[in-house]
């Protein structure tokens, strides 16, 4: 029943597709685009919305999928908060049943802080989010939250990496009318909803691992502020007095990878 | 493609050989099987180096080898300043605490003192 439904609207999405290509006069032979243009282009609209911003704040319910050594799959929950200045400035707050953790970026040191541990880590970071992005990830094993709000738009999004690209259709949520997009890649499927107006901000993300038998999925559901009032002092750690701070391992492998930061030893004053 | 597979966190992938000879008091969690995160974004690249597996717990033992890593440590557990550095003390079993990625891990280590 599922799988049929699911059919029927992909090839609803394929005929209007092939129908709008027909209207071009494309050749009646061409087969059916698997990625269409438009849904292509509405990514790129909203990358660009979305790099043209100075300042946000970001809220985002999250649901992710846990897969048990059994299969079975556990449903996490938890909220997460970015503010964001470009290109330099980000402070988030991420809570769930598993962590509690804030993050704090002011363009020349970047921290974690797990406020109920009372540990901190901090190291030297990149000029730019995206390029923050980049080392957290690869020299620290750290996951940007909502990491792909700062990697659209860039070459880093890889529309070249698109196997199929759908519009669903219009679909509200959470009040807001949106058009929703379904994308097809080799490792993940994932679906976007994009507020339809001059505002197109991603109001719903579902992101499904198809490497994984079970196909475990994360699901992120945004509100946004585009003119919220930041104040320069959030985006810079100062430990508390009780919090320790403490290394990163960072594994010998990624030793020679280009060092953007130095890893942090102890003793040093994370606040420079 | 299988690089990618990286990404996952493995939560307890494989123990830590040291823990193979340790069997007392675990501390329950009831996260302790899981193996596999969904993903949680679209656009990165793969890791060149997997997550480093760890236990899921710590026990109040005498016989755990220097280099295991466990992801909480009994909380009869003391935590002590050498220095500038943190440790937590269980008995005559020291560990560092340490970031593996956004996690904080606690590695055996020989006592600092």
């Amino acid at each position: 029943m599922v799988i049929r439904m699911k059919a029927s609207f992909v090839s609803v999405a394929i005929l209007s597709v092939a129908l709008v290509r027909s209207g071009r006069a494309a050749p009646a032979e061409t087969p059916q685009p698997r990625i269409d243009p438009q849904a292509v282009s509405a990514l790129e609209r909203m990358g660009n919305f979305l790099r043209s911003q100075r300042a946000m704040v970001v809220n985002a319910e999250t649901a992710t999928d846990e897969v048990l050594d059994s299969g079975q799959k556990i449903q996490r929950n938890g909220v997460a908060v970015l503010k964001v200045s470009r290109p330099d400035r980000l402070r988030a707050e991420v809570n769930s049943d598993r962590t509690n953790e804030q993050l704090f970026y002011d363009g020349k040191t970047f921290t974690i802080y797990q406020p109920q541990l009372g540990y901190y880590g901090s190291f030297d970071a990149p000029p730019t989010l995206a390029q923050l992005v980049d080392v957290a990830e690869q020299r620290y094993g750290i996951d940007m939250p909502l990491a792909d709000l700062f990697t659209w738009g860039t070459e880093r999004s890889q529309v070249a990496a698109l196997k199929g690209a759908i519009n669903v259709g219009p679909s509200m949520v959470k009040g807001v009318q949106c058009d929703h997009y379904a994308f097809h890649q080799a490792d993940v499927d994932w679906q976007v909803w994009i507020q339809q107006g001059p505002q197109p901000l991603p109001r719903k993300m579902v992101i499904t691992t198809t490497t994984e038998k079970s196909r475990p999925q994360h699901s992120a559901v945004l509100s946004w502020d585009l003119a919220p009032r930041l104040d320069e002092s959030m985006f810079t750690f100062t430990p508390p007095a009780t919090a320790h701070r403490i290394d990163f391992d960072v594994a010998r492998e990624n030793a020679s990878l280009p060092r953007q930061g130095r890893a942090p030893s102890h003793g040093q004053n994370p606040n420079r | 493609m299988n690089t990618r597979n990286r990404r996952f966190r493995k939560v307890l992938g494989t123990l830590g050989a040291g823990l193979a000879l340790v069997a007392a008091s675990f501390v329950a969690q009831p996260n302790a099987s899981a193996i596999i995160v969904a993903r949680t974004a679209v656009a990165y690249r793969p890791r060149p180096v997997a997550r480093v597996a760890v236990a899921t717990t710590a026990v109040a033992a005498t016989a755990i080898a220097v280099g295991t890593v466990v992801n909480s440590v009994p909380p009869s557990c003391s935590t002590v300043m050498v220095g500038n550095v943190a440790y937590h003390q269980c008995g005559s079993t020291w560990y560092q605490p340490r970031y593996a990625g956004s996690q904080v891990t606690y590695v055996v280590v020989n006592p600092p003192r």
